[in-house]
């Protein structure tokens, strides 16, 4: 199965709306669209078509999202996102808290919602897969294999340490976006960024002589000043150099 | 225990300054009553006047060999509450007379003069008055004087000086001890009652049992309490309507804003568009999500003002949630004429601060968010955190054209009042 493929039960009470998300998901890929306007059209729905995805409005006619939650994570397992026009903090939390994958709140961007869907879909279905698809970073002329750790160029391997790879991964998981020192310590030692910076930048400082052309003015693990670090994206790098 | 000795205190003072009026009072009314005595004379009362018996007896002359009363003598006799008189010579017997009642005998031994001249003569109280011819007895009407006789040794009067002493502090005492019963009576009936007050100011609610001389004390503060109970009740629903309200249309807002948003980014993103429709179709994406960021805005500002905001305080180091929230701008596609320095100072960088880490990051994000809608062409935003004391201080500067002056002076108005709110509501 694709990602494309997936289905997507969509369940809001406001026509309108449910019509513009339905546009939304369809333009964004997702062909297989079912929408419900109440819970209990939702779960006959549900029924009917057991989508991969089920997007959840709190507010509906007949009863309240959460407990349509319950009832339809009951029967299967899955991933439900919340769409919300409540914003307090305490639904979200609550939402959150009864294991929904996603909170959003109206009004929303149509990219968030397409990349959150995505990545919704992605995390459930397709982690084996993504993994495979992710093992091999290609940076200019170095290919990285995620999977080995290990960087080749000019047909010479050469290893990256268990720490460098929980960095790098971090990185490309989020490639494109600032990582903060905190997320990186986070993810490499498990601890506080207080007492890793100097340890942090060795790190950094030794992936670069790995992955980077000259490690000195890097072109892909860039930077953010007194924030953290980046793995630029390809297109963005072109544009630089 | 303060409270106590203060009501004591005034107690004594009280029963003491009572006791001094009554004595004083008393004091006056009775030399009131001399001097009238005095002034008015024998006019309207009995008189034991000895000048008088002395006057009398002085106007006896012997003529003939019979005793007799001069007439001034009986002048002054009838002036006199005399009703009757004799004179009674060495002898014993009576050699003069005058208006003597039958029963009177006319003859005396030693020991009759003795007897009658300390008591009465047949029940008549009598005067005598020594003058040359003998005894000079005076009756006055039967029941109009009393007579006794006063014996007492010395040493009894001593004693009694000694024992009015003893009776005189005794009853100091006494008296002491029965304010203090009494302060202390009144303290313990009054103690709950200040009980109530001080729970009353602090806000707690009252319920004091109603009996003793403090009834009605207690009844009219169950009352107060049970009307400001009532008030602070009606406050608060009222609060809480004005925020449920508020959450209502912040919700309804939402669902033809989720629209606009909705149909204007595509209408963005529709390359059949010609540009300029397209860039109108931005701005309205943007001014909706503007518009959404006020609507929450409003929300949480209604919420933490009516204090139905939960804080959810946690412990965290407010250098990372910097850097978090920072990072977030950039993430989310910062246009390249900003730019956001993050300066945290290596001191900072340990602490931990207590706080409600979700309204502080939008609190952060409020501040940049300023700086970034007042300079649409473009500015640095610096934020530098350091640790000052035992306090962490957290300065956000920009670059651009700075807050207009009126804007500041409302600001530290309104936050002037912020701050007595808030210390009113604790």
């Amino acid at each position: 199965m694709k990602l494309y493929d997936c289905k997507i039960l969509l369940v809001d009470d406001n026509k309108e709306l449910l019509a513009m998300t339905e546009d939304i998901l369809k333009r964004s890929g997702y062909d297989l669209v079912v929408t419900a306007g109440s819970c209990k059209e939702a779960e006959r729905k549900f029924e009917e078509e057991r989508p991969q995805l089920v997007i959840l409005d709190i507010m509906l006619p007949d009863g309240d999202g959460f407990t349509l939650f319950r009832t339809l994570r009951e029967r299967s397992q899955a991933p439900i996102l919340f769409l919300s026009a409540r914003d307090e903090d305490n639904d979200r939390l609550f939402g959150l808290g009864l294991g929904a994958d996603d909170y959003i709140t109206k009004p929303f961007l149509p990219q968030e919602l397409a990349l959150r869907v995505n990545a919704i879909l992605k995390r459930s279905y397709f982690s084996a897969q993504s993994m495979e698809l992710e093992e091999l970073l290609i940076l200019g002329a170095r290919r990285i294999s995620l999977r080995n750790a290990t960087v080749e160029y000019e047909g010479q391997s050469v290893s990256l340490t268990a720490k460098e790879l929980l960095l790098l991964q971090k990185l490309y998981h989020n490639r494109g976006n600032i990582v903060t020192f905190d997320a990186l310590c986070q993810a490499a030692w498990n601890d506080n960024y207080y007492g890793y910076e100097n340890v942090l930048m060795v790190h950094i400082r030794h992936l670069r002589e790995k992955i980077e052309e000259d490690p000195s003015h890097p072109q892909y693990l860039l930077t953010a000043r007194g924030l953290g670090y980046r793995l630029a994206v390809e297109r963005e790098r072109k544009g630089a150099s | 225990m303060r409270s106590l000795w203060r009501i004591g205190s005034r107690y004594m003072l009280t029963a003491v300054l009572v006791t001094l009026l009554l004595i004083a009072a008393n004091f006056s009314v009775f030399l009131y009553w001399c001097y009238q005595t005095v002034r008015e004379g024998g006019e309207n009362r009995v008189y034991f006047g000895r000048e008088r018996m002395e006057a009398v007896s002085a106007q006896i002359i012997l003529e003939d060999g019979e005793y007799r009363l001069s007439p001034e003598g009986y002048g002054i006799l009838e002036e006199s509450n005399f009703v009757w008189a004799m004179l009674v010579d060495p002898e014993g017997n009576v050699v003069w007379s005058h208006e003597l009642p039958p029963e009177i005998p006319l003859h005396y031994e030693l020991a009759d003069i003795a007897v009658l001249s300390r008591w009465y003569l047949k029940d008549y109280p009598v005067g005598v008055w020594k003058n040359s011819f003998g005894l000079m007895i005076y009756g006055f009407a039967k029941d109009s004087f009393a007579r006794y006789s006063l014996v007492s040794d010395l040493r009894t009067l001593d004693s009694l000086l000694s024992y009015a002493r003893t009776a005189l502090l005794l009853n100091m005492l006494l008296l002491l001890a029965l304010v203090l019963i009494l302060a202390w009576r009144f303290y313990r009936s009054l103690k709950p009652v200040e009980q109530g007050i001080l729970k009353l100011s602090g806000g707690e609610t009252v319920e004091l049992q109603e009996k003793g001389s403090v009834k009605e004390l207690a009844r009219r503060l169950n009352q107060t309490s049970a009307s400001l109970r009532e008030k602070d009740e009606k406050l608060r629903r009222r609060d809480d309507a004005r925020t449920d309200w508020i959450a209502g249309v912040s919700h309804d807002i939402r669902m033809p804003l989720a629209l606009i948003t909705g149909y204007s980014d595509e209408l963005m993103h529709d390359e059949r568009l010609p540009g300029e429709s397209r860039w109108k179709a931005e701005a309205i994406r943007q001014q909706s999500m503007v518009l959404k960021e006020l609507v929450e805005n409003l929300n949480l500002t209604s919420k933490l003002e009516y204090h139905s905001q939960p804080l959810n305080k946690t412990i965290f180091s407010p250098a990372v949630a910097l850097r978090e929230c920072v990072a977030e701008y950039y993430n989310q596609g910062l246009r390249e004429a900003y730019e956001i320095n993050l300066a945290v100072q290596r001191e900072a960088e340990q602490e931990r601060i207590c706080a409600d880490r979700g309204l502080l990051l939008r609190l952060f994000r409020n501040l940049i968010g300023n700086s970034i809608r007042h300079n649409p062409e473009g500015c640095r935003v610096m934020i530098a955190l350091d640790s000052v004391g035992d306090t962490v201080r957290c300065r956000f500067t920009d670059t651009g054209q700075g807050i207009p002056e009126e804007i500041v002076v409302s600001m530290g108005e309104r936050m002037g009042k912020g701050e007595r709110g808030s210390r009113n509501g604790k």
